[in-house]
């Protein structure tokens, strides 16, 4: 965290090398959550891209308080919050239109890539603050006093909506299973 | 059956991330054994978590500082161009019992000045009043090329002042008066006119005239 301070103090000063650095040091990470929030690269590429310069031009209001990675995940976060907004105005397309790629699978792979289809698609069911919420918690494995200081709630709110998210996921999940 | 162990619910995404001690993953091992909704649980984490992300190749990494550090230079430059309003905004921010005081005491100078010096239009002197008078009496002459002075044109210390002097001439006059000139009340205006010569009638009908086209 301390390497981080000097690092931002030095970009702030006009050190494009500083400024490098903790773009690459937590590209990966952001992304992959953006990822896993969005379910499509160009949009997590754009909002990747969108979270660092949003960081880097309003550095001066960085309290320090909390980590600059954690600083960019309240940034990502609430950029991503934007996209589920922006997409749940777009018209549905109607599913006879849609036409999927299929590939030649084996009967394992159809029925993990089958379950996985099914957890993505039950993931976006779930309201906005459980799905960021589960996703933190399972994918990046971040502790739940984390989780409150990204998400800006108390550590009571995200271990509801945590167990209420899985919850969910586990009813939905067990109801498309049964026979 | 639906299992209420809160703690055990909690630390399942850190055993699947296997970064718990060997006492704490014995226990979860042992728990999942026996509870079936934990171990649906813990398969829906591990499929999440193997969820893979998809690489957008190195050169997408390797371009990201920089089309990072052009769209905030663009940021910055585009925000020089403008006169920034927050800064001038920024000068007036005070706390707000300072503001609270400076209108307090705004209202208090107001009200001393309006109690204190009441505007009061000084009273016209004797002397000053003849003075205006004869300038009114040059006024209402009927030389054309005279600097004249219509009555609408006075304000009110000027109509004062012309009340006052009016008031003083009339008391004077009013002694040499014949009694005899007075009309009576019930006498008939055409009586008087009759009296007129030409020049005074036309001077009248002007006068009728143009009060006509006054209105």
């Amino acid at each position: 965290m301390d390497e981080d301070l000097e690092l931002i103090n030095r970009a702030q000063a006009g050190d494009r090398d500083a400024f490098d650095e903790l773009v690459l040091k937590y590209q990966k990470q952001i992304y992959s959550l953006l990822y896993r929030m969005l379910s499509d690269q160009d949009d997590a590429a754009d909002i990747l891209q969108k979270t660092f310069v949003k960081a880097f031009t309003g550095l001066g209001s960085f309290e320090r308080r909390s980590s600059f990675k954690t600083w960019l995940y309240q940034i990502a976060i609430n950029l991503a919050k934007n996209v589920y907004r922006d997409r749940s105005r777009v018209k549905l397309v109607p599913i006879d239109d849609v036409i999927i790629k299929r590939e030649p699978r084996t009967l394992d792979t159809i029925i993990q890539k089958e379950s996985r289809a099914l957890l993505r698609q039950a993931l976006t069911i779930l309201p906005d603050k459980q799905r960021m919420t589960v996703l933190l918690r399972v994918q990046e494995g971040k502790k739940f006093e984390e989780i409150a200081e990204i998400m800006q709630c108390s550590l009571g709110t995200a271990k509801a909506n945590y167990h209420h998210g899985v919850q969910k996921l586990k009813k939905i999940m067990r109801e498309q299973n049964k026979p | 059956m639906k299992c209420l162990d809160e703690t055990i619910k909690d630390l399942l995404p850190s055993y699947q991330h296997q970064v718990l001690d060997q006492a704490q993953e014995d226990r979860i091992r042992r728990h999942l054994e026996q509870c079936e909704d934990c171990r649906t649980e813990l398969s829906i984490l591990r499929m999440m978590s193997e969820e893979p992300v998809p690489d957008p190749g190195e050169a997408f990494w390797a371009t990201m500082p920089n089309r990072v550090y052009r769209q905030v230079e663009e940021f910055r430059n585009a925000k020089k161009g403008f006169f920034d309003l927050s800064l001038l905004w920024n000068r007036f921010i005070l706390p707000r019992w300072i503001w609270a005081a400076a209108a307090i005491s705004v209202v208090l100078v107001i009200s001393w000045i309006t109690f204190r010096f009441p505007q009061k239009a000084p009273e016209p002197s004797l002397s000053q009043s003849n003075e205006f008078a004869d300038e009114i009496m040059i006024a209402s002459s009927p030389d054309p090329d005279s600097d004249a002075v219509h009555l609408s044109e006075l304000d009110r210390q000027d109509l004062d002042m012309v009340d006052i002097w009016a008031g003083n001439e009339l008391t004077s006059i009013a002694k040499d008066v014949d009694p005899s000139v007075v009309l009576p009340p019930d006498a008939e205006i055409s009586e008087e006119l009759a009296d007129l010569n030409a020049g005074e009638m036309d001077r009248l009908s002007t006068m009728l005239s143009q009060q006509k086209e006054e209105g």
